[in-house]
Parts: structure tokens; C-alpha cells; sequence
């Protein structure tokens, strides 16, 4: 038996309002046969830091939160911002 | 019984080309019983037209990259894993998030434990899945520490957060309160 782990990124999505979704998976082989999947998520707005992302997922986030997109997302926030009850 | 072998040194095969002119092509099975045994692992190509599946190993797995479909008849995503809510508003203790993506329905359930706050906005960031751009959404949560209040997680349209606010429409970020929040939402 050799067990061996892996986490890295193997998913990273941009959905419409430029909000990139990254999933982090955990893979557990045994002699090469994967016995374990497991995955972790989490999103980054526009306008959110970045910097302590992996360097793949700030590469993207460079190119993808822009001044306009940013400025469009916190306009469509704003628009969203729960009213009087 | 007959019998048909084909024991190719590397491999063998069997093709059934199509009609020159019209009539379809057929390779008939067995209708009543009997196996067709497979390779460990086949690999099909093309889209198989099956009325009824009978998974008798139980599973079902979905590619690692889903293939989204825009038809609304199919489904095509399942994962499941987990997350860390982030609040803004109030301070938390550690936080966990689970959730179950099923096609397009997302289901979370989390627990918020307050540590420091007194009702400012509180809001929930960092949920797994951004939230359609149609209407805003509502789980249901419960403080389970102090006063055990009802209350409800709202969600924006096209966003990761919401604002979570006791039964009265208060916000929930008292210190000391811990919610369980659970339900579903629609992802984009």
C-alpha cells in the first residue's frame, strides 16, 4: 500500500458577473488508484484582494476584475441591497 | 449453441455499416436473458437512446468538469464538498460549510458562531456558488445558542452573500449567537 495525497485547483469559473468560483480537490491514490475525491470552494468577487490566492487564480482574477467590471459589480450590489420591509 | 469468436492477436472488432440506400442497422441482443460482458472499463461513444436503466452497481458519476446543458430535461452536475462562510459585520469564531450541487439547485448548511457584535449588518460571504440573476432567495436558520431564534439568510440575485436577520427582521449578529443555517438555493 502507497498512499498518497494531492490538493490542488482543478476547477476555476467565471460566472457572468465576473465572480471567480475556485474548487480545491483532495485526492487520495493508492499505488495510482484514486479511493478519495474531495473538493472545497470558495468565490472572489470583483473588488475582493486577492493576493493570498494561488498564483493561477490571481492570474486570472488580474485579467478578470477590471476597474469597469468592479465598478459594475458594486453597482449591481448596491441595486441588490435588501429594501425596507 | 453457436457461436461467433473473433480472437484477434491485438484485437477484434465488429462494424455495422450503414445502409447504402435506406433501412436502418441492427445488431440484436438477447430479450429475454442473458449477459453482455464488457471490457472492465468501455468507453462509449454517442448518445444511447434507453428507456429504463437499471444501476445494479448504484452509481452515477458525473464528469470532474461539468457539461452544462441548457436543455431543462437533463441533468447534468453533482458534486459535493465543502466551504468556509466568511461574515462581515460582526466577528465569528470558526466557521463550516457543507453543500450538495445537484444540476442547478445548491444546497448549504452552515454554522456562524458570533463572538463579538451587537446586531450590526451582518453578512455572510463566500458561498460556494454564485446565485441566479433571477429572484432573491431565502434559507431558513436557526440561533441555537442563546435565544434559539428563527430567522432567514437572504440572498441577492447574481451574488455570493446574503444578510442573515432574526424572525423581526433584526440582524443576527449578536455575540455569543451561533446559527445553523440550511436550505437550498439556484445557482447560475
Amino acid at each position: 500500500m502507497s498512499l498518497n495525497q494531492q490538493i490542488k485547483i482543478d476547477r476555476i469559473e467565471v460566472v457572468s458577473n465576473r465572480t471567480i468560483q475556485v474548487r480545491q480537490a483532495t485526492i487520495i491514490t493508492d499505488n495510482g488508484n484514486q479511493i478519495s475525491r474531495t473538493f472545497h470552494r470558495w468565490c472572489i468577487v470583483p473588488s475582493q484582494d486577492y493576493s493570498d490566492q494561488e498564483q493561477q487564480v490571481q492570474d486570472i482574477c488580474k485579467v478578470t476584475h477590471t476597474p469597469e467590471v468592479i465598478a459594475a459589480y458594486q453597482a449591481q450590489q448596491e441595486a441588490n441591497k435588501l429594501g425596507a420591509v | 449453441m453457436a457461436k461467433l469468436i473473433l480472437n484477434g492477436s491485438t484485437s477484434g472488432s465488429i462494424t455495422l455499416e450503414s445502409p447504402a440506400v435506406s433501412g436502418t442497422t441492427t445488431l440484436t441482443l438477447p430479450t429475454t436473458t442473458g449477459t453482455i460482458a464488457l471490457t472492465a472499463a468501455p468507453t462509449f461513444t454517442g448518445q444511447a437512446t434507453i428507456p429504463t436503466i437499471n444501476l445494479t452497481g448504484g452509481q452515477i458519476t458525473f464528469p470532474t468538469t461539468q457539461s452544462a446543458s441548457s436543455d431543462g430535461n437533463t441533468l447534468d452536475d453533482y458534486e459535493e464538498g465543502t466551504f468556509t462562510p466568511s461574515v462581515t459585520g460582526v466577528t465569528v469564531g470558526t466557521t463550516t460549510g457543507i453543500y450538495i450541487k445537484i444540476g442547478k439547485l445548491v444546497f448549504i448548511n452552515m454554522i456562524i458562531p458570533v463572538t463579538s457584535g451587537s446586531n450590526n449588518g451582518m453578512t455572510i460571504t463566500n458561498l460556494p456558488f454564485t446565485t441566479w440573476t433571477g429572484n432573491r432567495q431565502v434559507l431558513i436558520a436557526r440561533e441555537n445558542a442563546v435565544v434559539g431564534k428563527t430567522g432567514q439568510l437572504y440572498i441577492d440575485s447574481n451574488s455570493t452573500s446574503g444578510s442573515i436577520q432574526d424572525y423581526a427582521g433584526t440582524s443576527g449578529g449578536t455575540n455569543g449567537y451561533t446559527w445553523i443555517i440550511t436550505g437550498s438555493y439556484q445557482s447560475a
